[in-house]
């Protein structure tokens, strides 16, 4: 035999707990907020809501122990006599019936229910042989909220009449409506005593809540969200130590470098016979072979680069090819140029040799090429290449591949809770 | 099926929910009563209580409802088969035993008579002062156990309690056999010092009730 | 420590491991071998409209 009995809510077809069954009379859905009549075996739907629960400061369904015995948070209620509003807590033991907990700026107070009811009325009254003095006139409080169940038909707008007596820190608080007079005797309870008591939330399995705001107030936070915000915490101090980890396994798996540079002269509107520029030896199994071409300024020409790495043990020759191209020009939109002076080109999985490094280009002019006179005095226009060939440099797109693929986990987990708290 | 005190002739079959009349005559079926709907009360048949130096044993239960919710009348009787009603709601228990004198009160004639009784109404027994605060049509959801009364899913009838400064308690009924008053006070379970309760999954027996 | 970040410990290394071996065996995504960008309409002018 379970203790709760397990319910669908008319409304939005969850699953809902009744946790005082058999007592509970109203219950607002979890997960709709509907208001829904408990107190017959069949659930009636009262009234139809949409709203996401409220956020309260204890979780429905906490347990913690209070005066030796154990309480479980059944019913929410957010209250408010229209100058200040404050939450109330119904709390229930199978064992020992219903009490309450209230939350009124940062502090909290445990309430009991009356079966004697005090003697007297309005500004002073006496109850078990000590007297009371009333605070305030009544003042009209309404429920603004209200989740969970409640062992009466209690809805958000209700409104009763509510008198405070004092005797010290001791409150006697009158509520009545319009049939039923209510006595609850409140003490007061520290923050740090709830917190100890209600502290570890419950992680309920496949069901989020978002984290509930105002537990600050009593001096601590529920452990679920703790737990949660602990957690990410540590995958993004997980995913830093694998990035910095992976960038020095890579800067080290790359190397030795190896360089030779050299230039080469293209004059535009022709091609250039390929140029062994010098030789670079690759000494791992396999490294990368970064070639990087640097021209002097131009505007709307383009330079095609071919490279050649010829293995001088086989003859065996890799290519690759780069592309030098800069334009400018004014339209409608004013001035604009497109382009770069330099490009660098990657050839992967270069194996273990030494290679000669062969350049051809070829350099043309845009829209159209130049037109050639062979002037003495101004000669061809030709564009001149700097290249630079070397081995051991490692491939940065792969380190931001990963460190996209080590954040993108803990990033999600922090996007869906930053839209999940708005 | 086995039948006790002759003092409770209706008796719920706990196999197949049948109300059984037994008297002289034997034993009839009344008809079929609901399965009761799951609660967690910690009263269940066979709990013991102790107030003050009485010994009551639960024997029955029958749920009643209201238009504001339900709650339990648990029959408890005492060794000398004194009938007294535990209600139970809202985890308060209120236990009475029977008082037809005070039906005799010029107050509740009217209500013995079949009339209605204002909120309010105070009545004075003895010493004590007690106003009517719980005024309710009421409705059977169903029963268990042995019973003094035919409890058939929808028997109604009318259910006024009557309440003092010090948690005592006048509960009046009337169905279509006629009008019948209780007296007694509102306990909790530690004062009842109830024994054999039920153990709720969960939960934690109360080391004072153990 | 939750399973899920076991679940995430487990990834990063991973991770770590492919980033090791492409490194070793000087694998990339991004190198440019054999496409030759004049082949693929590159060059001969702005693109930029």
């Amino acid at each position: 035999m379970t203790a709760a009995r397990a319910i669908t809510c008319p409304a939005c077809g969850g699953t809902i707990e009744v946790r005082a069954a058999g007592f509970s009379v109203n219950l607002a859905c979890v997960h709709c907020g509907s208001l829904l009549d408990v107190s017959r075996p069949e659930v009636v739907l009262i009234e139809r809501h949409a709203e996401a629960a409220r956020a309260y400061a204890l979780p429905l369904g906490t347990r913690g122990v209070l005066y030796g015995d154990e309480w479980a948070v059944v019913g929410a209620t957010l209250r408010s006599d229209g100058e200040a509003s404050w939450q109330e807590f119904l709390l229930f033991n199978p064992y020992r019936g219903y009490r309450w907990l209230v939350l009124f700026e940062g502090d909290w107070q445990f309430g009991t229910p009356l079966t004697d009811r005090p003697q007297g009325d309005g500004v002073r009254i006496v109850w078990r042989g000590e007297g009371y003095a009333a605070v305030s006139d009544p003042t009209v409080t309404t429920n603004q909220a209200v989740a969970g169940e409640f062992y009466w038909r209690l809805a958000a707008g209700d409104t009763a009449q509510c008198t405070l007596f004092e005797r010290g820190d001791e409150v006697l608080s009158r509520e009545c409506t319009a049939d039923e007079e209510n006595w609850t005797h409140l003490v007061p309870l520290p923050g740090a005593l709830i917190a100890e008591a209600f502290g570890p939330a419950p992680t309920q399995p496949g069901r989020r809540r978002s984290a509930p705001q105002g537990f600050s107030a009593a001096g601590a936070k529920p452990q679920r969200e703790t737990g949660d915000r602990d957690d990410l915490v540590w995958m993004f101090g997980l995913a830093t130590i694998t990035a910095i980890v992976a960038l020095f396994a890579m800067v080290l798996l790359a190397g030795p470098v190896s360089v030779v540079t050299g230039r080469i002269q293209v004059p535009v509107g022709s091609r250039t016979q390929p140029e062994r520029i010098g030789t670079i030896t690759v000494t791992r199994p396999y490294q990368f072979v970064t070639i990087t071409a640097d021209t002097d300024n131009f505007h709307n020409r383009w330079v095609d680069l071919d490279y050649s790495l010829v293995d001088r043990a086989t003859q065996q020759s890799t290519d690759a090819y780069g592309l030098v191209e800069y334009y400018t020009g004014t339209d409608s939109d004013g001035a604009w140029s497109e382009g770069s002076h330099r490009t660098e080109t990657m050839i992967s999985r270069v194996p273990r040799g030494t290679y000669d490094v062969y350049v051809g280009a070829e350099a043309h002019g845009w829209p159209s090429d130049p037109v050639q006179t062979p002037d003495a005095w101004y000669g061809t226009e030709t564009i001149s290449v700097k290249i630079d060939a070397r081995t051991g440099a490692m491939s940065w797109g792969m380190w931001v591949t990963l460190l996209l693929g080590l954040l993108a986990w803990p990033g999600l987990i922090l996007w869906w809770r930053n839209r999940e708290d708005d | 099926m086995p039948v006790r005190g002759a003092a409770l002739p209706y008796a719920t079959c706990p196999y197949c929910q049948t109300l059984i009349l037994h008297d002289a005559r034997g034993v009839e079926e009344v008809g079929k009563v609901a399965v009761l709907p799951f609660d967690v009360s910690p009263i269940q048949l066979g709990t013991v209580l102790r107030p003050g130096d009485q010994r009551l044993t639960v024997v029955g239960r029958v749920r009643w409802a209201w238009s504001g919710g339900s709650w339990n009348e648990w029959l408890a009787q005492a060794d000398d088969g004194t009938p007294c009603w535990l209600g139970e709601a809202a985890g308060l228990y209120m236990l009475t035993v029977e008082a037809q004198q005070w039906l005799d009160l010029p107050e509740l004639r009217d209500f013995v008579a079949g009339g209605p009784i204002a909120p309010g109404l105070a009545v004075q027994l003895g010493a004590r002062r007690l106003v009517a605060s719980d005024i309710k049509e009421v409705e059977c959801l169903g029963s268990e156990g042995d019973l003094p009364l035919p409890t058939q899913v929808g028997t109604r009838m009318a259910s006024i309690d009557f309440r003092g400064t010090e948690g005592e308690v006048l509960s009046l009924q009337r169905d279509g056999r006629g009008a019948s008053a209780w007296f007694g006070a509102s306990w909790d379970l530690a004062g009842l010092r109830a024994t054999n309760l039920r153990a709720i999954a969960g939960w934690t027996l109360p080391k004072d009730l153990q | 420590m939750t399973s899920r970040l076991i679940v995430f410990a487990l990834w990063c290394a991973a991770l770590l491991i492919g980033s090791v071996y492409s490194t070793y065996h000087a694998y990339s995504f991004y190198s440019d071998d054999a496409d030759r960008p004049s082949a693929s309409g590159a060059g001969g002018g702005p693109r930029h409209k």
